[in-house]
């Protein structure tokens, strides 16, 4: 277990900042061409 | 009556909100930290305060600079109320005393630039040595005045012109150059070892305070949340523009540039590092500039057999760490002279007056470290009572009616619930309160003669330079408020 402790505390300190990075930018790209397609 | 000029587009915004969070903390004080608190361990607390402490602020902070269209002090003015213009003023006065020192820093970073462009720095056999003829030379100076003058100039281009322009490409290369670095850093033979120790939590580090409370000091000292730098960009955001999710991006973002960083230094310490390397990550050196401005560059030119790779890397390590600079610093020099054009005095003017008072004020930091120390501590420590008069201004102004008219008004894309009315309300003062006991507490223990107000840092002089700059700043409080009641 202790070999993997690493590994696991990788994916989930990764997973939550850079995937919650990766989910608010992806978010925001969505609502900016709803917004541009609201305007067209 | 100046044109109001504001941020192009949300990417522009982003990005230049990105430039003020990630600076030389992110790169340099992050991995020193980790190592001190135990790694993993101290990455579980580390999260958590970016939810409870950061991403509120920073929330806060949009949509009072979106809303009141002014700098801290006429925010919270326009906010918390006619009474409370000083801590406003508090506010703008803590980031610019920070901006004097912090020039000298973004000096020292475009030195080991030119350093590295010239060979000079890869040829020296002795780093420490090369760091000190350079710290006692003029030099401080000279690229104390040379970094003021680049940030002065972006921000006198304007904000669509200078600040958007400038981040949108200076923040996408640090990105990609934080990738490429950290490709070379974990492809390492032995960097797993470093990489290890950086994500392995122990528990007994786990169950210790100090762990925690120097997290939670991170996240205050690096994500740019209470500064009221995001509430003078916030003031060029367009009206339709959303916050809650530009909040979060910075955020995570800022957090991401850190982890990025920290998985490089560890990496390559661990890889290329002679004896003990959570040491040499830990140690301070002078000015806690003992990993990036001495050991690293030391690393760098064992990178590799070929001079030409070894170059190239320490190249952009220091181009990464001069972009990360200055961008923060532009955003401080903006927010200086925000401040002082509120009081009617012409924008170009204001940033001239504050390039040279900034100039003029950061040479004593700039010849003397111990100087630079002393403000880095008493200013440094100054951001926590920032935040916590943030959360206050939201407080008066009635918590979940900020929230609902401020946060969830025009051009928001996800509304914020409840539970930032419990965290502003309660765990924001709560944690600055504790983190204010504990840093002075640990002020008397670590100095013998804490009361005297003339050392480095310690208790007297924190205490002593802040009553001076709260008790000026609140007698001046119905000047202050002349300027914006007739708005």
């Amino acid at each position: 277990m202790n070999d993997y402790l690493p590994l696991i505390v990788a994916i989930i300190i990764v997973g939550i900042i850079w995937g919650g990075f990766a989910f608010f930018v992806s978010t925001a790209i969505k609502f900016e061409k709803r917004k541009k397609s609201n305007n067209a | 009556m100046e044109k109001q000029d504001f941020f192009t587009s949300r990417w522009g915004l982003i990005l230049s909100a990105l430039g003020i969070s990630i600076g030389t903390g992110n790169i340099w004080r992050f991995s020193r930290i980790v190592a001190q608190n135990g790694g993993g361990s101290f990455l579980i607390p580390w999260v958590i305060f970016l939810f409870i402490w950061s991403i509120p602020l920073i929330i806060t902070e949009f949509a009072l600079g979106k809303n009141s269209r002014k700098g801290p002090i006429g925010s919270f003015i326009k906010t918390a109320g006619s009474k409370y213009g000083w801590m406003g003023g508090w506010i703008a006065f803590v980031s610019t005393a920070i901006m004097f020192y912090y020039a000298v820093i973004t000096g020292w970073c475009f030195y080991y630039l030119y350093a590295t462009l010239s060979g000079s720095l890869l040829a020296t056999p002795d780093h420490l040595q090369f760091w000190n003829q350079f710290s006692t030379s003029n030099l401080p100076v000279i690229f104390n005045f040379i970094a003021l003058a680049v940030a002065a100039f972006v921000v006198l281009r304007g904000v669509s012109n200078g600040i958007e322009k400038v981040n949108k490409v200076l923040i996408s290369f640090l990105f990609v150059i934080i990738i490429i670095l950290l490709i070379r850093a974990v492809s390492l033979p032995g960097a797993i070892e470093g990489l290890k120790y950086f994500f392995t939590p122990k528990a007994e580090y786990l169950l210790d305070y100090k762990v925690w409370l120097n997290a939670l000091t991170q996240n205050a000292w690096d994500t740019g949340a209470g500064w009221g730098l995001i509430m003078t960009y916030a003031v060029y955001m367009r009206k339709n523009e959303d916050i809650s999710i530009n909040a979060a991006i910075m955020g995570f973002g800022n957090n991401s540039v850190s982890l990025m960083a920290g998985m490089i230094i560890f990496s390559t310490v661990f890889a290329l590092g002679s004896g003990d390397p959570l040491s040499q990550i830990s140690q301070s050196g002078p000015a806690n500039t003992g990993l990036t401005l001495i050991y690293l560059p030391k690393l760098f030119s064992t990178l590799s057999s070929s001079y030409t790779v070894n170059y190239f890397f320490t190249t952009i390590f220091f181009l990464a760490l001069s972009f990360a600079a200055l961008t923060s610093l532009i955003s401080m020099v903006e927010l200086a002279s925000k401040s002082l054009s509120d009081f009617g005095i012409n924008k170009k003017k204001a940033i001239i007056i504050v390039a040279f008072i900034g100039f003029a004020f950061g040479i004593p930091s700039a010849l003397d470290i111990k100087f630079l120390l002393n403000q880095d501590w008493v200013w440094g420590m100054a951001l926590i009572l920032s935040g916590a008069f943030i959360s206050f201004a939201v407080i008066k102004y009635g918590v979940d009616k900020f929230r609902m008219g401020l946060i969830n008004g025009e051009g928001c894309d996800i509304k914020i619930g409840k539970w930032y009315n419990f965290i502003i309300k309660y765990l924001i003062p709560v944690q600055a309160i504790v983190l204010i006991i504990w840093w002075l507490s640990s002020s008397i223990s670590w100095d013998k003669e804490f009361l005297n107000p003339f050392r480095s840092e310690n208790f007297a002089t924190c205490v002593f330079q802040w009553t001076i700059v709260l008790v000026s700043l609140f007698l001046l409080n119905k000047k202050l408020n002349k300027f914006f009641i007739n708005e």
